[in-house]
């Protein structure tokens, strides 16, 4: 089940939360866990199965580590922690990665592995994530251990943010879990945010996808064709995602919970740091906090900060998916980041905001092209089409193309903005009496239009969902 | 004793997740069975008359997949507009095509429930309740029909 699915919105959610409001206050976590459960299970009973493991494991290795720590016994704590380590990321790598490995080896050795071809449990990156930094955490002395098997459980599998994050830490989830408050603004702002989601992923993104597929299948395409393609996917992917994250930190302050900021209009950023400040904050804090700063962050040499900003956007590549092109498109940012740190600094800075915020959209946008080919050869000869090379610089298809989704390109562009949140700020603070019969009308409008939508395409998956 | 409940608990899981992988991988192994063969044995428990066998260009059109691309491809398509039942069987060549095709399938079958949704009531009934989508390793069953458990049976037993 998703989000965007009808059964969601019109099913699931109301029931959960007529349920969560019923029971008292010492059952909520249970129900919330339940509901969880069985939010996987509609999926599927075996991604289920795969996850209570994976809790379990994590549970009691959380509960070693702590009391290894307890007895004074760091050396038996650390063997633990990489024990604990080691075990997360060979189930992480035997779901996200075998077949690629397998079909490596076949190619470069002549070998005859046999592809698994397995079907990866929803969220497998985004809840390792968070059980490894459980562990740290703990190891760390920076959370205690859970020792309520349930609760730990309700961190792993509380399904806003198990499909597609964000990552949240658990010194950061333990404290709601034990403690929270539901109040009557939090659940209005967690409904206002889960509409605001849907309106991104199922009038926005959804609708792009008309614009990119089909240039994406084309062989000679246009140079207006590709950057038609490539704005038409900056766009859909931001939506889809950020629209995902929408509804996960709506529905987390609907169930009384706060999660993490997941987007911050990462297309109005002035660099590629900023940027990366902006999108998908929670899996860049990740790797900030467990692999950057561990290995000696920005404050060593020069060279060995190289190394630690390409290591980490290596993996930050590698995480998104098993093949060459996340690697590549990992390593271009983290070229894009060390030569904006060592070489372009100060030219940057010289540079009118407008500029700089026009050059890091452009640089993203070629980024993306690594992103969604299918392979590294695609890859460059989508770069090559977005120069001209094979089809030429117009033709009347792109044209149509073009004249056909301006307006909605036009709109992605306007939200992708915080022009319209900063006007309403403003109009807020003069609390016109207007004001919110009219955002509930507009509301109201937007859940209409979105439906109808849904109603009426098939259903379009979360792109983030496969990673 | 808190030791050895900590780390029993530990190494179980990592027991369960082996056996898991284990019969997971069995249950995925690829199987040497001849395309023909297995399109035979589903056949037999099948009720063919409304169905009749369809070429390339017709995979093409109905699943926007290329037959060629795949070590076997048999499609049973409606004979009229107004039937519904609907066979198809694909022996990959590599395992990893399986979620694309069960998309197509998934698409192809969207596509027909709107078709008859509102008046073919019979055909929507066996849309919705007799319709088997499986992969098995690097297998994948597609069906519409009155006798789609059958089939799904036949098929996991010629494999």
């Amino acid at each position: 089940m998703e989000f965007n699915q009808l059964i969601f919105p019109f099913l699931f959610l109301p029931a959960s939360f007529l349920l969560y409001r019923i029971v008292p206050g010492r059952a909520k976590n249970i129900c919330l866990l339940l509901l969880s459960l069985l939010f996987i299970a509609w999926g599927s009973v075996q991604d289920l199965l795969l996850i209570v493991i994976s809790i379990v494991f994590n549970y009691f290795t959380g509960l070693r580590i702590g009391a290894q720590k307890s007895e004074n016994k760091p050396k038996g704590a650390a063997l633990t922690l990489v024990t604990g380590i080691i075990v997360n990321v060979l189930f992480l790598g035997y779901f996200k990665y075998f077949d690629f490995f397998a079909g490596n080896i076949n190619a470069l050795f002549g070998a005859h592995l046999q592809k698994a071809a397995l079907t990866a449990p929803v969220g497998v990156s985004f809840f390792t994530f968070s059980v490894l930094s459980y562990l740290i955490d703990v190891y760390r002395d920076d959370a205690k251990a859970e020792k309520n098997v349930l609760t730990f459980a309700l961190f792993v599998t509380f399904f806003p943010k198990l499909g597609s994050g964000p990552i949240i830490r658990y010194k950061d989830m333990a404290p709601q879990m034990h403690r929270r408050l539901l109040t009557g603004e939090m659940t209005e702002e967690g409904v206002r945010l889960f509409l605001i989601g849907l309106f991104k992923k199922v009038l926005l993104a959804n609708q792009l996808g008309s614009l990119f597929y089909p240039i994406l299948s084309t062989e000679n395409r246009t140079a207006l064709a590709a950057w038609l393609g490539a704005v038409g996917y900056s766009f859909l992917l931001y939506y889809d995602f950020s629209g995902y994250s929408d509804m996960a930190k709506g529905l987390g302050n609907v169930f009384g919970f706060r999660l993490p900021q997941n987007f911050d209009y990462p297309y109005d950023s002035v660099s590629i740091t900023d940027f990366w400040r902006r999108w998908h904050a929670s899996l860049g804090m990740w790797f900030r906090e467990y692999v950057y700063i561990p290995l000696g962050g920005s404050r060593c040499s020069k060279a060995k900060n190289i190394r630690n900003l390409l290591a980490v956007w290596l993996l930050t590549g590698v995480w998104h998916g098993a093949n060459w092109t996340f690697m590549v498109w990992g390593l271009y940012h983290g070229v894009l980041l060390i030569l904006e740190k060592f070489v372009f600094a100060k030219l940057l800075d010289k540079l009118p905001v407008i500029l700089r915020k026009i050059l890091s959209f452009l640089l993203v946008t070629v980024g993306w092209v690594f992103f969604f080919s299918p392979d590294i050869g695609a890859a460059f000869r989508y770069l090559g089409s977005m120069v001209g090379v094979g089809g030429g610089l117009l033709d009347p298809d792109a044209l149509y193309a073009f004249t056909s989704f301006a307006v909605l390109l036009a709109l992605c562009a306007f939200f992708a903005l915080p022009v319209a949140e900063n006007a309403l700020k403003k109009l807020e603070a003069k609390e016109p009496i207007w004001l919110k019969p009219a955002e509930i009308v507009l509301f109201a409008v937007l859940f209409c239009f979105a439906i109808a939508a849904m109603t009426g395409d098939t259903y379009v998956t979360f792109l983030y969902a496969q990673f | 004793m808190k030791t050895v409940i900590y780390e029993g608990g530990r190494w179980l899981a990592v027991l369960c997740l082996v056996i898991w992988i284990i019969t997971a991988g069995l249950s995925h192994k690829i199987s040497d069975a001849v395309p023909e063969d297995v399109r035979d044995a589903v056949i037999a428990v099948l009720e063919t008359d409304n169905m009749e066998e369809a070429d390339a260009k017709m995979v093409k059109r109905l699943y926007g997949i290329d037959p060629a691309a795949y070590e076997g491809c048999f499609l049973y398509s409606p004979v009229s507009n107004m039937d519904a039942e609907e066979l198809l069987i694909v022996k990959m060549k590599d395992p990893a095509d399986a979620d694309a095709l069960t998309a197509a399938a998934e698409a192809r079958v969207e596509t027909q429930k709107k078709s008859f949704e509102g008046y073919g009531i019979s055909q929507y009934d066996l849309l919705t309740n007799h319709c088997v989508i499986e992969t098995a390793g690097n297998y994948m069953l597609f069906v519409v029909n009155q006798n789609a458990d059958a089939a799904k049976a036949a098929f996991l037993a010629a494999l």
